[in-house]
């Protein structure tokens, strides 16, 4: 909404400067988005434009003669494609300073001579629009500076409004909350219309078939009047907010949509047939061309002003082409009207059409303040435009819409607010505010609230009144904000954090992807049945949701490796989600932590080489955090999984906790990798439960342990496990731990044998040990080793 | 044993301390003189031979000898052992780098998190999390927002079918919330939520926000100032300077913005404000009666308040970060310096 200040203070005599009072409207809730102060252009001139050719060495520019009253014509090249010979301009002559210490100078472009720049909309600061070069109406006068079109004197306050404040998308509904805000009297304009003997209701009617779309519907009728030019009062106003001046009628009307915000429609009378107006719902796929020119397929339901053959406006937001006031118009009928805002946005919505009139109408106008509307503006046309108001305003308004009700209680707004706030005070703002005490007793008063306030219903929504007319930072802050209530950190949380703590240790940067994706990168997140996807996508790269953080994270190391690093480690921690007919949403989330390992897992240096990841990497990442988080054992068993070399499913004391895995070279191959990426997926709430879990806390021995290195020669395709599963079967209690120690192929061992060593530790809380008992546990061992897998001991 | 023989011993000792100038000739210096069978020894071992008046004088003089002895012998070593460390083997190059340690680290979204969960858990509010795809209802109806009403315009929604949609922000977990316990509620809510807007510098679809909510009896505006002014001071530093502005939300009312005094420029004024000296940080406001009255709640009751802010802004904010895609690109050049 932009509100001219010059405009604003024929409402409300403030003594503030600008930036005082954008910083009052900012406060309580209309925040000021920019303010501009004008300009005078000094240089800038109405210009004619005589002459404009093509310039001979550029296709895209124009050589014009332009006049711009004194005596020689200027010549000057002009880039834009609107400009042609009699158009009247503004132009910026030599030495015009434009935004930005632009200075205007003599100059060649191309090799012809150019004497100023004819100016487009945006740089004359007038709106946002450089379409082309701005074009003036034919009236005006050669010559006569930009002073003189423009109010310069002025500034221009860019309001952005919350949708519930209809009532501020005007001067007089700003200056109401100033008035409040500052306790000074607000200014309505006074009306007086002078109405000829003719009842216009003789010669006109209203009806109304649509009652829920449209409650009130009300026009006014004024004959013989001359189409004109607006005079300058007029169309320096509307200029000054941004609306081009077109002739004095539709001036007219744009000027009271802005004084006042109630939008109001004119129909070239003559151009109605019959001599009823009535309002109704469309039918499925009318057409109509509305005033932009535009033809336009209507769905059922949308609001429509005919005359008695045809439909001449869409209710509350355009009308339509075949009624339109133009210079040969004498007769108006006048219309205001109210229509039903949820009727107004779904209209407006399908047919992609955003006006002045339905922004307001969608937000809801004031459905009482239509005689004010429709004399206010018939008395500005008739001055501006001549002509004779038949008498009476022609109403259809079946059932009035009442000013609601509302108990207000002194005792509450102190409650609410936190602050005690005198009844005077309460009286005064809600005065300013043109609510109305109706009655009043000891602890309450009884109000009506203004029908141009739809935002007010409820006594918590008139307290909010009364703390944003005093201002939010009027209220003290509590000191004792909070009331002390035992509660501890949610353990998840901090659950959470140790998670990513571990993470972080191991070597991993976390990362945020988009879980958005398109689906060439969801195929990628393993064997599942469809995705969940986004119907509204804001684009097809965007349109599924992530079922694994695995394709977005294998992009980032993609991202990384095009940047030269050759070791990155990754982990993210999110909700991936897919289809679950049985809950509420349709979707099931799941919480997952997942890590990627690519490249070099220890960098090298210069002690030591550099090593690449491999499956041991990213086996160890998962034991150590497993165990870490309190498994005790944690196995993996092979499945199946396009996406993956291998998958393997984990296993933490009898427990499914996710999957890890070798990316497939098919899907290294969409991000163009080409070296061995590692990944995990583990479901954090299992995590979660384990590690809620007490830890079971046991002394340390006192006693020596025992240590025993045995190497076993076994079959080259035998797995460790079997052989560890004998070492952890052994009857003993005595073995505490076990490693691997080191895997061994080649001389003097035949080709099909390998030699596995374990380093095993030997003790006892209660006793020191017997060599001689730990060499018996050891060759039983050893015994049930060579039985079972044919293991020899090696020497 | 005579005197003139103490005092050879004497020459003799310093002339061999002369000669000891690294740890071993000093400890071979230890032996002969101070060590088991050294010279004081045996000088103690010779007096039981003398006549008993003798023996005082004797013993004298061999208790100074020894004190001399083990005066210089002390200073020898230390003198032979600070030499030892000055001169480390000229091999050894002490200048080559360290082995480094990998160290990762956390996403800097989460290490501003973390920081708030900090601060809120330490004026005792708990942590409640929800799901990312809600229904119609929690998402907007229950939150007061009518049918058809512009409002729902503020929030350019994502859509799974009719009734499903991605959540646009996390205050369908404030139903859920209070669904589910009775008062005093106090929670925060941190989340993933999304919107239909294009990914540009200032937005992109996917953003995180952290939600909070205050239910109990009595509860005030004034409460809900001087809960997030002591936030504000917390998290950005105790000079930073806060102002309340009116604003509107359809599930609170009376609804205000919090705006914080800028901290790239201390509140003077700069391109990142705006010129203006604020950045806005949060929107907040008191729960509106129709969402107390939706989950169950008396108003006439129970009051409170709830706020909301992305955390994505305030760590662009934080740490002068301009363009949010840096957030989720992965880009371990930027990771590396938090
Ligand atoms: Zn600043």
């Amino acid at each position: 909404m932009k509100i001219s200040l010059n405009w604003l203070s024929e409402y409300i005599n403030i003594s503030k400067s600008p930036e005082e009072i954008s910083q009052l409207l900012t406060m309580a809730g209309l925040e000021v988005n920019s303010l501009k102060k004008g300009n005078e252009f000094k240089g800038v001139v109405v210009g004619e434009v005589k002459e404009c050719v093509k310039h001979p060495n550029a296709d895209k520019l124009s050589l014009c003669k332009v006049d711009v009253g004194t005596e020689e014509e200027l010549s000057i090249v002009c880039g834009a494609s609107n400009v042609k010979a009699g158009l009247k301009v503004l132009v910026a002559t030599v030495g015009t300073i434009l935004p930005g210490n632009f200075k205007i100078k003599k100059a060649k472009i191309r090799g012809e001579e150019s004497r100023g720049m004819i100016c487009s909309e945006k740089e004359l600061q007038l709106s946002d629009s450089h379409e082309g070069i701005m074009v003036l109406p034919e009236e005006s006068e050669v010559g006569s500076p930009f002073s003189e079109l423009f109010d310069t004197s002025d500034t221009l306050m860019e309001l952005d409004l919350t949708p519930n404040r209809p009532d501020a998308m005007s001067h007089i509904g700003v200056a109401r909350d100033l008035s409040a805000i500052l306790n000074l009297d607000l200014l309505k304009p006074s009306v007086k219309l002078e109405e000829s003997d003719v009842d216009a209701s003789s010669e006109y009617s209203v009806e109304i078939e649509d009652k829920t779309g449209c409650p009130r519907f009300a026009v006014r009728i004024i004959k013989n009047i001359k189409i004109g030019k607006s005079p300058d009062w007029l169309s320096k106003r509307l200029n000054s907010v941004g609306i081009r001046s077109i002739n004095n009628v539709v001036d007219a009307s744009n000027y009271v949509l802005m004084e006042f915000g109630h939008p109001i429609h004119t129909f070239d009378m003559d151009k109605l047939s019959g001599n009823k107006i009535s309002v109704r719902s469309s039918s499925k796929d009318e057409k109509v061309v509305t005033l932009d020119g535009v033809e336009r397929k209507l769905r059922e339901d949308t609001v429509l002003v005919c005359d008695d053959e045809k439909p001449v406006g869409i209710g509350g937001i355009m009308g339509l082409q075949n009624s339109e006031v133009t210079d040969e118009t004498a007769n108006l009928i006048i219309e205001c009207a109210y229509f039903d805002p949820g009727k107004i946005r779904n209209s407006s919505k399908i047919l992609g059409l955003y006006t002045e009139a339905s922004k307001r109408f969608e937000r809801g106008c004031d459905p009482n303040d239509i005689e004010f509307a429709l004399d206010r503006v018939c008395s500005i046309i008739v001055e501006i435009a001549g002509g004779e108001v038949l008498k009476g305003i022609i109403d259809n308004y079946p059932s009035k819409i009442e000013k609601i009700k509302i108990q207000l209680r002194q005792k509450r707004i102190n409650s609410v607010i936190g602050m005690e706030i005198s009844e005077s005070k309460v009286k005064d703002i809600l005065n300013r505010l043109e609510f109305e005490v109706k009655s009043e007793n000891k602890e309450s008063i009884e109000l009506l609230v203004p029908t141009f306030r739809p935002d007010v219903e409820r006594e918590i929504d008139v307290i909010e009144e009364v703390a944003r007319i005093i201002g939010y930072d009027n209220i003290p802050p509590s000191e004792h904000a909070l009331i002390p209530l035992s509660t501890s950190l949610n353990n998840n949380e901090s659950n959470n954090i140790k998670l990513k703590n571990m993470l972080v240790g191991f070597g991993f940067n976390e990362i945020y992807t988009n879980s958005l994706m398109p689906y060439e990168l969801w195929e990628l997140s393993g064997d599942n049945n469809s995705p969940v996807k986004v119907t509204n996508p804001i684009s097809l790269d965007m349109e599924c949701l992530r079922a694994s953080l695995m394709p977005r994270m294998l992009e980032a190391v993609s991202y990384n490796f095009n940047r030269q690093r050759n070791s990155v480690m990754l982990f993210e921690d999110g909700n991936v989600i897919i289809p679950d007919d049985k809950s509420e949403t349709g979707v099931k989330e799941t919480h997952m932590i997942a890590a990627m390992i690519a490249g070099e897992v220890n960098p090298g240096n210069w002690l030591n080489r550099s090593r690449s990841a491999d499956y041991f990497s990213l086996k160890g990442v998962v034991e150590t955090f497993l165990k870490a988080i309190g498994f005790s054992t944690v196995t993996f068993t092979l499945f199946s999984n396009s996406s993956y070399r291998n998958a393997f499913t984990v296993i933490g004391d009898e427990i499914k906790l996710g999957f890890m895995g070798e990316i497939s070279p098919t899907s290294l191959k969409v991000f163009d990798l080409e070296i061995a990426v590692y990944y995990f997926e583990l479901e954090v709430d299992s995590l979660y439960t384990q590690m809620s879990k007490d830890i079971a806390f046991s002394e340390p021995s006192k006693y020596p342990s025992i240590m025993r290195d045995i190497s076993f020669i076994v079959d080259d395709s035998l797995h460790s496990e079997e052989l560890t599963a004998i070492i952890t079967g052994a009857k003993t209690d005595l073995l505490k731990s076990y490693k691997i120690t080191s895997v061994y192929k080649g001389s003097p061992l035949k080709d099909n044998e390998k030699s596995i060593t374990y380093h095993l530790i030997f003790s006892s809380v209660e006793r020191t040990l017997e060599e001689e008992e730990i060499d018996k546990i050891c060759a039983s061992i050893i015994n049930v080793a060579s039985d079972s897998l044919n293991a020899n001991l090696r020497a | 044993m005579t005197l003139p023989n103490i005092v050879n011993l004497r020459k003799e000792f310093d002339s061999d301390l002369k000669n000891s100038n690294n740890s071993s000739s000093v400890e071979a210096l230890r032996i002969k003189y101070l060590g088991r069978n050294g010279v004081i020894s045996s000088l103690m071992e010779s007096m039981k031979d003398l006549p008993n008046e003798e023996k005082p004088a004797f013993g004298k003089t061999v208790n100074d000898l020894k004190n001399y002895f083990t005066v210089n012998y002390d200073a020898a070593l230390k003198k032979a052992n600070s030499k030892n460390k000055s001169s480390p083997p000229p091999d050894f190059d002490h200048t080559l780098p360290g082995v480094e340690l990998p160290l990762g680290r956390k996403h800097p979204l989460t290490i501003v998190w973390e920081e708030m969960l900090d601060i809120f858990t330490r004026m005792g509010f708990e942590v409640a999390r929800g799901p990312e795809v809600e229904t119609e209802y929690y998402n907007f109806s229950a939150l007061n927002f009518p049918d058809n009403h512009p409002a729902r315009d503020m929030q350019d929604t994502l859509y799974i079918t009719d009734n499903t949609m991605l959540r646009t922000h996390t205050s369908p977990v404030q139903i859920r919330t209070m669904l589910s316990t009775t008062p005093p509620v106090r929670v925060i809510v941190p989340g993933r939520v999304y919107r239909n807007e294009a990914i540009s510098a200032r937005s992109y679809c996917v953003f995180n926000q952290i939600e909070g909510l205050y239910i109990d009896k009595g509860v005030s505006l004034a409460d809900l100032k001087g809960t997030l002014i002591s936030f504000a001071k917390q998290l950005l530093g105790s000079s930073v300077k806060t102002r309340f502005r009116a604003s509107y939300f359809p599930f609170t009312e009376p609804s205000a913005e919090m705006d914080v005094s800028c901290i790239i420029c201390d509140g003077k004024g700069c391109r990142v404000c705006k010129y203006t000296g604020w950045v806005e940080l949060l929107g907040s406001g008191m729960v509106d009666p129709n969402v107390l009255r939706n989950v169950g709640y008396d108003p006439e009751v129970y009051s409170g308040f709830a706020w909301g802010l992305g955390i994505e802004r305030t760590t662009m904010m934080k740490y002068g970060i301009k363009d949010i895609r840096f957030f989720y690109d992965g880009d371990l050049r930027i990771l590396e310096q938090f």
